[in-house]
């Protein structure tokens, strides 16, 4: 039921018709997690699984094949990789939000636990700085967000973005290089 | 950064990759054409490109905990005080949104659960977060979404549950629906009256914008998210945090924000009226006031709390012109939009442009005090009343502008002739690329912005606009000529600098300055041999007011008609600048007696004003107080007076209650008052408008002179000589000691002294100013003009009562000489005038002979008629 509704949004949204993302993006978000979550049950909790699987598994997944055709298979993980995005960063705004807040239950600091931190904080400042450079230029954002969110190669982000892979690698390029000049920056001020 | 400074940097820096290690640099410094900003720039982004990155890998590792407790399937059924999630619904800025319903399933209410993404971090916070809401939910009012309950879970994250609103944002209703600016206007005015509610109740909303208001299917306005933000910052607030910096916690939008918002400052009831003025503007114009995309927080804070807004019906106006930057729009908006709103825009122009900028404006005291007070402009304007709201005057602007920038003006101004220069070079030599062609309109258009605001900051040098503010930037203008000088090989630039500096001279009253600069810029244009332009009849007509400033009025007839051929023979063009000349050439014809074309004349220019400028501006009720003169002069007072009406019903809007033109104005109503033997009333106007210019221009200043000849002249007419006599000699005084013995006032005064005493019975005295009268009169008229006949028959009735025979005898022979055989109506008066007193002189001086010979002149001229 669900593959069905996704793939008539993904269809209308690859069509055309913007508002079938606002629509798309809830779903797609909540089938994600849900197959991250019952590929992690009975996992420990310091388990771990890529990006790139769980994208490429959620396309398998919640598509009907029959009806979509290879281009809808690069949009698909273009949102895809949207809402991984999404995901991240909710989490990490949500754990900063009980770091600080009074009532939180008293996380043990492991070692694990202080790699993790770190990479939450990498999220935000990631995220921060893509709504930056989202003003200068909305396609490197996506650039980035196929490649660091979603796991896609340069090719796939290629066909998902329907430009040429010499554009992706020079937009992945600069991307990578103002990202960095700007983490650097907000670490200095902090 | 800008984008398209962006676009040059990633060019550079891609290309620069395309190069080895250690040539990269010299290339950037080679392709960024000495442009230091962005060499540093591409420099320090190729270092941070070597540099290891956490990028450098794709997010790999998501950790089981990532995913837990914060999706639907886990919220799913959850409890949030008496409410059960059922779905989510989306996830915005602020958080998430979820369907949810009363899980004690006594009624089946559905409702939008709103789940933050701020925590709250203290008790005090959390406290605070309570309160609020339980102020919220009195809120109790049809267009507003109900707020039901709210609370804190234990992790500190705020919720709120609300009344579950099916609809769409206004603007797109709006669109999808092809509403006209009125029906756009209608449901407007039901948000106004859901926001005066809230406000009634002392509730902010400060987040107003288009996606905060929903129109349901059946077109009622529900207006949503009342007073969050407040009840989520107030902490914040007192802090002073700058808001817009927080990204993602504070749910305040740049391009809704208000200048006080933008900044931290106090925001009131009044931040509402501007959020709902830049909805208004959104809804109307399809674009937003300002255009913060792509800027630093800090640049936001200067487009918002510095820039002015382009006039909603200018960007009507561009896009119908089709200007390459509206090209997505107008794909966008596709052309019913064109048509429905592009039909109102002489609507919008004149007050709807008013009522929106007012609601815009920077300083909360001066928008509309309520959301009522908005609304009644807005119904004003529907059902075609005048509306409330100034426009948000140049003057008062600058004058504020000067205040803050005492130091800066200087600076600003040099910077004006460098931009000029700059944008007039861009514009001239680069047209090959389409791309450079887009950055010299695009400056261009920043420059105009520059000079209008310029001309704005001298206007307050006028003491009417800027009591007592004066602004010493001649030194800048005389640097600004300098550069102009240089420029002889492009003499097009070369003429509008000059045009540019003539002007601003010209707003400084600097006319003897302003002149040569204005006939130089024409003379380079005429030298040039092209056609002539438009631009070139508004150098003249500046050209004809500075003349006319001066008193020159023989050269500013000339140019004022000069401006006006040139204007006449270009069909269909209306301008601000034509409908000036037509109304000071109106003048001019009034001057020469010929009222019948000064009044069609007068009645054009007050269209094309009313077409251009809307009902309530100051140039239009001058065109209706001239129409009134003219009237009065064609001999119809009583309809004179239904204009001065019309004047003063505008003036009283647009200016402050003493103004040089409600002054002007009472003088022009008395003289009609008087006609119609209303002398009290004349009288009191009269009074009145000297006391107006005597407060606003003192005691010396040409135009409280003209005020008090006025006043002196109406008591000479009514035979009040004793009150008439020490004003004139009041006047005469200030006139020698302070204006200078040639004012061009100087001859009415000692024509009015010497009328005076002639009435008087005084010959005597009357002598020595009818003598000077005719001097003043013939050093700039010609011998034949009527008033210098007048002058010269007047002395010689002097004359004749002194019993100077001889030479009255020879000013009367003289002044037939000149009336000749003119057979216009003046000047055959006047001969019969003159023809009169020959003969009566003759009479006196026993000289029977001649008496007689002029004396069947005088029948043959009564025989002819």
């Amino acid at each position: 039921m669900e593959t069905d509704k996704i793939t008539k949004l993904l269809q209308a949204h690859a069509s055309g018709d913007r508002r079938a993302l606002n629509q798309l993006m809830p779903l797609v978000y909540d089938e994600l997690k849900r197959m991250a979550q019952n590929r992690l049950i009975g996992e420990r909790s310091d388990h771990t699984l890529s990006s790139t699987e769980l994208v490429h598994e959620a396309y398998l997944k919640l598509i009907d094949f029959d009806r979509i055709d290879w281009q809808n298979r690069y949009h698909f993980f273009g949102i895809a990789s949207q809402i991984m995005r999404n995901i991240l960063v909710d989490y990490a705004v949500k754990q900063q939000a009980q770091k600080r807040g009074g009532q939180r239950k008293r996380v043990s600091l492991g070692e694990t636990d202080a790699i993790t931190e770190v990479k939450l904080h990498d999220i935000l400042s990631i995220h921060h700085a893509l709504e930056k450079l989202e003003k200068l230029d909305e396609r490197q954002v996506r650039v980035v967000e196929c490649r660091f969110f979603g796991g896609l190669t340069i090719d796939e982000t290629a066909k998902t973005l329907d430009i040429s892979t010499p554009t992706v690698s020079r937009d992945w390029k600069m991307a990578k290089a103002w990202l960095n000049r700007e983490l650097s920056m907000s670490h200095n001020e902090e | 950064m800008e984008k398209k400074r962006w676009k040059i940097l990633k060019k550079i820096f891609s290309e620069a990759l395309l190069f080895k290690d250690d040539e990269r640099k010299e290339f950037i410094i080679r392709a960024a054409d000495g442009d230091k900003t962005i060499i540093k720039e591409a420099v320090a982004l190729l270092e941070a490109y070597e540099k290891a990155s956490l990028l450098d890998h794709p997010f790999e590792e998501i950790k089981k905990s990532a995913l837990g407790g914060f999706d639907t399937e886990r919220k799913k059924g959850k409890h949030f005080g008496p409410y059960k999630i059922i779905n989510s619904v989306g996830h915005g800025g602020m958080g998430s949104v979820y369907l949810a319903e009363r899980a004690d399933g006594n009624f089946n209410q559905r409702v939008a659960l709103k789940l933050l993404r701020t925590g709250l971090h203290s008790n005090e916070q959390v406290q605070r977060f309570l309160y609020e809401r339980q102020i919220l939910a009195s809120l109790n009012h049809e267009n507003i979404a109900r707020l039901f309950d709210g609370g804190v879970t234990e992790e500190g994250q705020p919720w709120f549950v609300m009344e579950y609103v099916e609809g769409k944002p206004i603007n797109e209703y709006c669109d999808e629906h092809k509403l006209s600016l009125d029906d756009r206007l209608q449901l407007f005015l039901d948000v106004c009256k859901a926001v005066q509610y809230a406000h009634q109740k002392l509730i902010v909303h400060r987040d107003i914008k288009p996606s905060n208001i929903l129109v349901k299917k059946n077109g009622t306005i529900k207006l949503l998210d009342f007073g969050i933000a407040k009840a989520l910052n107030s902490d914040d607030y007192i802090h002073n945090e700058i808001p817009v910096t927080q990204t993602g916690l504070f749910p305040l939008t740049p391009a809704y924000a208000s200048p006080e918002q933008i900044r931290g400052e106090t925001v009131s009831t009044v931040s509402d009226i501007y959020q709902l003025g830049v909805v208004l503007y959104e809804l109307l114009t399809g674009y937003q006031p300002y255009d913060v995309s792509g800027k630093t927080p800090s640049e936001i804070e200067q487009v918002i709390c510095e820039d002015h807004p382009t006039r909603p019906s200018s960007i009507i106006s561009k896009m119908e012109s089709s200007a390459p930057e509206y090209e997505n729009v107008i794909q966008d908006r596709s052309k019913w939009l064109l048509l429905i709103l592009g039909k109102q825009k002489r609507k919008l122009r004149g007050d709807l442009d008013t009522v929106i900028l007012m609601a815009l404006r920077k300083e909360p005291d001066r928008r509309y005090s309520s959301a009522e007070q908005f609304a009644k402009d807005i119904k004003n304007y529907l059902a075609d009343r005048p509306v409330t709201a100034h426009s948000d005057s140049w003057s008062y602007r600058s004058k504020k502008f000067i205040s803050r920038h005492k130091a800066g003006v200087s600076v600003s101004a040099a910077i004006l002739f460098m931009l000029i220069l700059y944008t007039s070079t861009v514009t001239w030599h680069s047209q090959q690329t389409r791309e450079a062609l887009y950055y010299a309109t695009e400056e261009a258009a920043k420059s105009e912005q520059l000079i209008s605001f310029m001309m704005g900051m001298f206007e307050a040098n006028d003491p009417a606009e800027a009591m007592g503010d004066t602004v010493t930037a001649r030194v800048l203008l005389e640097r600004g000529i300098e550069q102009a000088e240089t420029l002889d090989n492009q003499p097009e630039i070369q003429a509008q600098m000059f045009s540019v500096v003539g002007k601003v001279y010209y707003q400084l009253g600097e006319y003897e300055r302003a002149y040569p600069l204005l006939r130089q810029s024409i003379d380079i244009k005429n030298d040039m041999g092209q056609p002539e332009k438009i631009e070139q009849a508004d150098s003249y007509y500046l050209l004809g007011a500075t003349m006319h400033h001066k008193g020159n009025y023989r050269d500013s007839d000339y140019y004022f008609e000069t401006a006006l051929d040139i204007y006449n023979s270009f069909t269909d063009h209306e301008s601000v600048e034509y409908a000036n000349s037509l109304y000071r050439a109106a003048n001019i014809r009034g001057v020469r007696r010929d009222f019948e074309s000064a009044f069609s004349m007068h009645e054009q220019a007050l269209h094309m004003r009313l077409n251009l400028l809307g009902e309530l501006h100051p140039e239009v009720g001058n065109s209706y107080k001239s129409v009134g003169n003219t009237l009065h002069q064609k001999g119809d007072p009583a309809k004179a007076i239904k204009y001065f009406r019309k004047a003063a019903d505008i003036y009283g809007v647009v200016y402050p209650e003493k103004h040089p033109a409600i002054a002007d104005l009472k003088v022009s109503k008395a003289r009609a008052l008087q006609v119609l033997k209303k002398f009290d009333k004349a009288e009191m106007n009269l009074i009145t408008a000297l006391e107006i210019q005597t407060d606003i221009y003192g005691e010396h200043h040409t135009n409280t002179g003209l005020s008090k000849m006025a006043l002196g002249n109406f008591y000479r007419n009514t035979g009040d000589f004793a009150k008439a006599e020490p004003i004139y000699f009041e006047l005469i005084s200030v006139i020698e000691n302070e204006l200078g013995g040639d004012h061009p006032l100087k001859r009415p005064v000692t024509e009015a002294l010497g009328r005076l005493y002639l009435q008087k019975n005084e010959p005597e005295k009357a002598e020595s100013w009818l003598r000077k009268t005719t001097q003043l009169l013939s050093s700039s008229l010609r011998p034949e003009h009527p008033r210098v006949l007048t002058a010269e028959y007047r002395l010689a009735d002097c004359l004749l009562q002194l019993q100077e025979y001889e030479e009255a005898e020879a000013l009367l022979l003289q002044v037939l000489d000149h009336t000749g055989d003119r057979s216009n109506e003046t000047h055959t008066s006047i001969k019969k005038e003159a023809l009169h007193m020959v003969v009566a002189l003759y009479e006196s001086w026993n000289r029977k002979d001649q008496a007689e010979i002029f004396s069947s002149r005088l029948q043959d001229m009564d025989a002819i008629e």
